[in-house]
């Protein structure tokens, strides 16, 4: 009798422990899919901002941008060391919102932004830096 | 010579080991001690049964051991021992043997702590007539074995005129024997036993299951922070929490910051028309202002559209607004 007690004894706490490892090994698993989703999702996010915000080539494209508008309207173009300064005068309705509408689109931060309305033109003064 | 008899002692061995009989023992109440075997075939003294010699008109040892238990009914004791019942045919008469099986279990455990299950063959004392007919056998020091009016009976040896006793051993094993029936009490135990392990293996089984369950949860967590390394992998510089914050906390302030900037500078560019000019804007570190241009008639209008933007209006005179809208 005795010895059927223990037997079954000893094979309900074998049963306690693997229910407690198996419980265990679930909760660990449901916290590790948690870290795991929420520490991808922040490496995804801070991967994507990194590269939005460090843009390649974003030196020719301003170039690009700027040498649309003939010469004689670019007071000022300089681009140093991811930083560009612009001033343009005397530009048309039409090219103020083209430059604008095209450097907005760029992952530029604008430190300065300064347009004044001269006669029908318009005097357009920036910098930005990536 | 030497090399034979060695041979046939080793067949006897063999022999001796695949028969399925146990140690012969010669079971009476008092019995000390028995030598040490796996199994043990008894031959119960009369002390541990009751038999009756009876003619019946049977034809049949099933129909007579039908018949045992009303027999029998006037010799046994009143106490509850579950009696079995066994038949044989002498002659043209029965004997009608009724054993206790819990009686012989109890004084197998008292003397020297047999189990039920090591009990084999049963045999009747009555079965050794043909030995007890030429010599009575002895039991102990002072008693002995012999045949009283035909029947097995324990007498004191101080009451046999015989000098010469017969030493029980495997030898005198009679015909036939019957195999034990356990006591209920027993039979519930082994049941209770039995019972016991398939529970143990069921319950182990079901443990089993679940720690099966547990290394398939420690594989798919492997797994997980397997593409978790994997992300690492491709962007090494991102595996510290501190860096990932810092890199967060600056570029979402940016993005932030020129986003709403862009955003704003649309809004201003759908106040502008022919009536509705822009005069001016600036960019301060929290503000996008904007003065506008525009015809009196208009002004209203204007006005409200930079309201339902969430901007700041200031009206300067008749025909300039100024537009104020945050960056945050």
């Amino acid at each position: 009798m005795n010895k059927n007690l223990i037997v079954i004894a000893l094979s309900l706490l074998f049963l306690i422990g693997a229910i407690f490892f198996s419980y265990t090994q679930k909760k660990s698993l449901e916290q590790t899919i948690k870290q795991v989703k929420e520490e991808s999702l922040e490496v995804k996010r801070v991967a994507t901002l990194s590269a939005l915000w460090k843009g390649k080539g974003i030196k020719s494209k301003i170039e690009r941008i700027i040498n649309s508008i003939s010469p004689n309207k670019k007071e000022r173009f300089q681009i140093k060391r991811g930083k560009v300064e612009i001033k343009l005068n005397s530009l048309t309705d039409k090219e103020l919102n083209r430059v604008l509408t095209k450097l907005a689109m760029l992952p530029l931060q604008f430190k300065k932004l300064q347009i004044v309305k001269s006669g029908d033109n318009f005097i357009l003064e920036c910098s930005c830096v990536w | 010579m030497l090399l034979n008899l060695t041979i046939q002692m080793e067949r006897w061995k063999v022999l001796s080991f695949l028969s399925s009989n146990g140690k012969l023992v010669l079971l009476h109440k008092g019995i000390e001690s028995l030598p040490k075997a796996s199994k043990y075939d008894l031959v119960l003294s009369p002390q541990f049964y009751i038999l009756k010699k009876e003619k019946l008109p049977v034809k049949y040892a099933f129909q007579a051991k039908k018949l045992a238990p009303s027999i029998l009914e006037d010799l046994l004791p009143s106490d509850d021992y579950g009696y079995e019942y066994i038949v044989k045919k002498e002659g043209d008469s029965w004997l009608f043997f009724a054993y206790s099986p819990k009686e012989i279990e109890e004084e197998l455990k008292k003397c020297c702590n047999i189990p039920p299950n090591k009990i084999g063959k049963i045999y009747f004392a009555d079965d050794l007539k043909p030995i007890l007919r030429k010599l009575p056998i002895g039991i102990d020091e002072y008693n002995a074995l012999t045949l009283v009016d035909g029947k097995a009976t324990i007498v004191p040896r101080s009451m046999l005129e015989d000098e010469k006793y017969a030493k029980f051993s495997n030898k005198l094993r009679p015909k036939g024997g019957f195999s034990f029936k356990p006591s209920s009490k027993a039979n519930r135990d082994r049941e209770l036993t039995q019972g016991a392990i398939v529970a143990s293996i069921l319950i182990v089984l079901l443990g089993v299951g679940f720690i099966l369950d547990g290394i398939n949860y420690k594989r798919a967590k492997a797994k997980e922070e397997a593409k978790l390394s994997a992300l690492f992998e491709e962007f090494p510089q991102l595996q510290s929490k501190l860096t990932r914050d810092s890199i967060k906390n600056k570029y979402e302030a940016i993005e932030k910051r020129e986003r709403k900037l862009r955003e704003l500078l649309d809004t201003y560019s759908q106040l502008t028309s022919k009536t509705s000019i822009l005069d001016k804007l600036e960019l301060n570190k929290d503000k996008l202002i904007a003065q506008f241009i525009v015809t009196p008639s208009q002004m209203k209008k204007v006005e409200s559209i930079a309201k339902g933007a969430k901007l700041k209006t200031t009206k300067v005179n008749n025909s300039l607004l100024r537009v104020e809208g945050v960056l945050k």
